[in-house]
């Protein structure tokens, strides 16, 4: 898992991609089934437009480029907010326009851009895949730490012994700012990422 | 019939009680990696407020007398009225203006804040000039909040005060979290 971390730390994926995504990563964070559901969409959603993307990009011209890849986004996007509100409705009830909004999403529009339109399928799905996995564990610790701690329950199920010392701050806006914060801080600390990104940036 | 009273209710919650960017988690990537200094910002606030009002005034009716018989197409004809009004301001602005930035228009297109707020006056069920004062409390917000970063990004901040962890995005972001409490307040 260090390794893992580091792996997507070197890339630079933390600072640039929790700033881009920091809005569906906070907003899907109280409650677990919320982020894994959110992990999951976003997962999919990146990987099918980075093998989409890979494949068609030598075909789409320059000034075509936002509008197209923006439309196979939400086209992926639609389909799987369909798939789960036929299957997870309360899932997307917890989400909300967060779901929809993906089909705009930044994080999403980068990897198209940026990786699935100058490289092959594979290194545009391992991409994909890192930077997807990446931001669903960030997203399942959050809900973690906020929906245990914040709201004394875990999956939806009131946790007993944690029911008088829930601190309710952290269910809302700014314990989702203060958990994320915490959480990207100690990956920090234990991965030696800011020693290795300072280094970069004197050389 | 909305009064004076309600509308300046609806432009002060989308600016502090009800704003976008910190309590509802849309448009914060944005507002985040906004690396521009505070007079830019205005500008990029100015032009997503923009898109967010012409955006809404054409996705209302569309949604009102066409969308409501095909539901699943929601978000698709909203990102493609995005991405037009997106457009036709680029070609306006390439017309009109000496100075333009192409990568706003591209952060215009992928402002979540945008979509969300079609999506959010959708399911409220919101009227037309409801929809339309909204859309600009919210874009105003938004640019609000940008202008308040950029502001305290460009600030000199003694790094050494800051643990090397927290130096960066997470500082940001409990920054963010701050303001978003403060402004939580107001909601009560």
């Amino acid at each position: 898992m260090k390794n893992f971390f580091k792996a997507c730390l070197l890339r630079g994926t933390p600072s640039m991609v929790l700033a881009l995504g920091a809005g569906f990563v906070m907003a899907s964070s109280a409650d677990i089934r919320a982020a894994l559901g959110m992990g999951a969409a976003v997962l999919i959603s990146m990987l099918l437009t980075s093998i989409v993307v890979s494949a068609i990009h030598k075909f789409i011209p320059a000034y075509a480029k936002l509008p197209v890849y923006l439309l196979i986004i939400t086209g992926f996007v639609s389909i799987i907010e369909m798939v789960m509100e036929a299957f997870f409705p309360i899932v997307v009830d917890m989400l909300g326009a967060h779901l929809a909004a993906l089909a705009v999403s930044a994080v999403i529009y980068r990897d198209a851009e940026e990786i699935a339109d100058h490289s092959g399928e594979w290194t545009s799905i391992k991409a994909a895949l890192t930077t997807g996995i990446f931001l669903t564990v960030i997203m399942v610790i959050c809900a973690l730490i906020r929906e245990t701690l914040g709201n004394a329950t875990l999956w939806g199920r009131e946790i007993a012994f944690l029911a008088n010392y829930k601190v309710t701050a952290l269910a809302g806006a700014f314990g989702a700012y203060l958990v994320l914060a915490c959480v990207l801080a100690a990956i920090k600390k234990l991965t030696g990422a800011e020693e290795h990104l300072e280094g970069e940036e004197h050389e | 019939m909305l009064t004076v009273e309600m509308i300046l209710g609806i432009l002060l919650a989308g600016l502090l009680s009800d704003n976008y960017a910190l309590l509802h988690f849309l448009g914060t990537g944005a507002v985040m990696e906004n690396e521009r200094s505070t007079k830019q910002s205005v500008v990029l606030g100015l032009g997503t407020t923009l898109v967010m009002l012409i955006t809404n005034a054409i996705c209302w009716p569309l949604n009102t007398y066409l969308l409501e018989k095909v539901p699943y197409l929601q978000t698709m004809i909203f990102v493609l009225v995005v991405l037009i009004v997106v457009e036709v301001l680029h070609i306006i602005a390439k017309k009109v203006l000496d100075n333009y930035c192409h990568a706003d228009f591209v952060k215009f297109a992928i402002n979540g804040a945008v979509l969300g707020l079609c999506i959010h006056n959708v399911e409220h069920h919101l009227s037309y000039v409801e929809t339309l004062v909204t859309s600009l409390g919210v874009g105003l917000g938004l640019m609000v909040t940008m202008c308040v970063f950029a502001k305290i990004k460009g600030e000199p901040v003694d790094e050494e005060a800051i643990p090397a962890s927290f130096r960066g995005l997470p500082i940001a972001l409990l920054t963010a979290g701050m303001i978003a409490l403060a402004l939580l307040a107001l909601n009560f």
